[in-house]
């Protein structure tokens, strides 16, 4: 049962993850609650339900999904909250037109794909794989192992290449980097750009997992908010390892009581890490780096 | 001569018409408001009930009254159900309300009994039946309940363990199933959740290291699918006994041969019909729905030729009331004192992705 727990908790909390760490990444240049993010991760998984349907080929699929949400998630930036911040629009006012932008998109998706619940890969037809102990499905593998290596890629981005330190530049202060020359809205769309890929892979896998429906753009995005949160919202290990500690919160909520404290747990964490310890677990440790 | 002629029979002709017309014009119009789920999770049967009200209405013969069956879409959500209600009241100024799926009956029952309105819930949540007003058509859980116990005691089994999700009329089913058992001395173990989950390996693995003798399960999708792959993917070698939920498996390849306690679907000239209408053959609830309409055009007309008037709501409820021995799309129908219709349950099994009905 402890195994189980802990696999559980690694299959879920990777999950969150990939949500987490593409909010933490889009927030560090783009200081606001962007709703849109979950619209992002629903869009790559709708595509690629709509392209399977036209017979296409796994990997044609999963590149053309990627390019999708990322050219989505680019446009939503150029031609949305660039304007909007030109203007001199509040992160409260980007916050409002990003949740309208979510309303708008989960309408045409309800109006595209309908409401029903669609899944990417039959069900009766997954795949297992034996790890010894027990069998997991090979669609929760992949996304613990995608989840991971995208926490190293962004990692080794951030902190080794001149765009990520550029990133960081911009999150340390928009107004100092902008004064030294960098261009923020560059840089901030190709974070837009990036943080589309991670989401659209997320939608994907989702999609095989658990299926798709217009709605599960909010709870992706809250769950990988609140892990986001946990974990301390300045920093990426923070949104990593918060997600992993929600899923772990849960899970053992789960393991103790029942299932249905699982989304009290989560609420319950968040607004006591908010009221408690609102900077998250990592994030001194990550302010000194 | 001839033109002349011709020109009497076209004039003739007109005034007939005129005539006909205007004798439709006078027959008094009842507007039934019906509050359906033409779009969203479940549409294919809302359109469905639509259909087979369409059908109950072309199949009435009443030359005294005209009815007018007025469809709002709540697209199986709570809140749109309690405005096309308000609309139905307030702007159509319907007579009468039929409604279908507990969620809507329980939001169309305080407002019609407030309107003072007959409202025929096409669901079996006992709730919903509360007032002077309102009534149900639906198999109740109780028949249900007991078809499946049956099920479960015919595999001699000792422990069951009951998932369900948190959504009122299925946790009524799994609460008269939860007391059937333990009066039959079968021990159970309940392990509800939320209906937006998704994740049921440790809920699953909790059960599993118990040894429970049969599962059920009471859900919708999408908990529903998650729910059925993990049990599968889990290779948990104990029968899987259900009410309902099985029909609305959106991978009917995982359920194939699988059986279940459901409701019936209505005489097979009426699946029929549906069926060349537009190619369905999601049946749940049609008869239901034929029954419900065909009732209360039956309760308007019949009270009409006694007195001669419109009823009342109050004479058109405790017409419905005395209800008994009316031969119904579903079987024989007879009207409880709170107003719930008794009907059967039966069991299905899924064939070629069909839930066909199989004898026990």
């Amino acid at each position: 049962m402890l195994l189980h727990l802990l696999i559980n908790t690694l299959i879920v909390g990777s999950g969150y993850a990939l949500v987490a760490m593409a909010f933490r990444l889009m927030n560090s240049v783009s200081p606001f609650f962007n709703m849109t993010i979950g619209a992002i991760a629903v869009l790559g998984g709708y595509i690629a339900y709509a392209l399977l349907g036209f017979g296409l080929p796994l990997y044609l699929v999963v590149i053309i999904s990627l390019l999708a949400s990322s050219l989505f998630s680019g446009l939503l930036e150029i031609g949305i909250y660039t304007p909007m911040r030109k203007h001199g629009a509040s992160p409260m006012v980007l916050m409002v037109a990003s949740l309208g932008v979510y309303t708008i998109f989960e309408s045409v998706i309800h109006l595209i794909f309908g409401s029903q619940y669609q899944t990417l890969g039959s069900i009766s037809t997954s795949h297992m794989l034996n790890i010894g102990f027990m069998e997991i499905p090979l669609v929760q593998l992949l996304i613990i192992i995608t989840s991971f290596v995208v926490w190293i890629f962004l990692n080794y981005y951030l902190h080794h290449t001149f765009m990520g330190k550029k990133i960081r530049a911009v999150n340390d202060s928009a107004t100092l980097a902008d004064i030294i020359g960098l261009k923020n809205n560059q840089i901030i769309l190709t974070v837009a750009f990036l943080t589309g890929i991670i989401l659209g892979l997320d939608g994907i896998l989702v999609g095989y997992d658990t299926g798709l429906e217009p709605t599960l753009g909010f709870n992706l995005l809250f769950k990988g908010m609140i892990g986001a949160i946990i974990g301390g919202i300045a920093t990426l290990n923070g949104a990593f390892f918060g997600a992993m500690f929600l899923a772990l919160a849960e899970n053992v909520g789960v393991a103790l009581f029942a299932s249905e404290w699982r989304d009290l747990i989560a609420f319950v964490i968040f607004i006591a890490f908010l009221s408690l310890r609102p900077q998250g677990i990592f994030q001194k440790k990550e302010n000194n780096q | 001569m001839k033109k002349l002629l011709l020109g009497l029979c076209v004039l003739l002709a007109l005034t007939a018409c005129d005539n006909k017309k205007e004798q439709t014009l006078s027959k008094p119009v009842i507007k039934i408001g019906v509050i359906d789920a033409l779009s969203g999770k479940y549409a294919e049967n809302g359109q469905n009930v639509r259909q087979a009200i369409e059908f109950a209405k072309q199949d009435f013969a009443s030359s005294d009254i005209d009815f007018e069956f007025v469809f709002e879409d709540y697209g199986y959500e709570t809140k749109r159900a309690a405005v096309a209600t308000n609309k139905l009241i307030n702007v159509d100024k319907v007579d009468a309300l039929i409604s279908w799926s507990s969620m809507a009956g329980n939001v169309v029952s305080p407002l019609a009994d407030k309107a003072k309105l007959v409202h025929f819930a096409i669901c079996n949540d006992a709730n919903v039946a509360k007032g002077k007003y309102n009534f149900t058509h639906f198999t109740p859980s109780g028949p249900l309940a007991e078809k499946l116990v049956k099920q479960i005691e015919n595999q001699q089994a000792k422990s069951v363990a009951l998932f369900a999700v948190y959504q009122p009329a299925l946790q009524k089913h799994t609460d008269a199933v939860e007391q059937l058992l333990q009066s039959k001395g079968i021990a159970t173990e309940r392990f509800n959740f939320n209906m937006d989950s998704l994740d049921f390996d440790l809920m699953l693995e909790k059960a599993k290291q118990h040894n429970f003798d049969v599962w059920y399960i009471c859900a919708l999708p999408p908990s529903l699918d998650i729910f059925l792959k993990t049990f599968f993917q889990k290779n948990i070698n104990v029968p899987l006994v259900a009410i309902d939920s099985l029909l609305f498996a959106q991978d009917k390849a995982i359920v194939e041969g699988m059986s279940f306690v459901t409701t019936p679907d209505g005489n097979k000239e009426l699946l029929d019909r549906l069926t060349a209408a537009n190619g369905s053959t999601n049946y749940f609830s049609v008869g239901y729905a034929y029954d419900v309409a065909s009732l209360l055009m039956k309760a308007y007309s019949d009270l009409y030729k006694t007195t001669g008037k419109i009823p009342s709501s109050d004479e058109v409820a405790d017409y419905l009331l005395a209800l008994k021995g009316y031969h119904g799309a579903v079987g024989e129908l007879v009207m409880d004192k709170d107003g719930i219709i008794m009907s059967q349950a039966v069991v299905k099994k899924m064939i070629n992705g069909i839930p066909t009905e199989v004898e026990e």
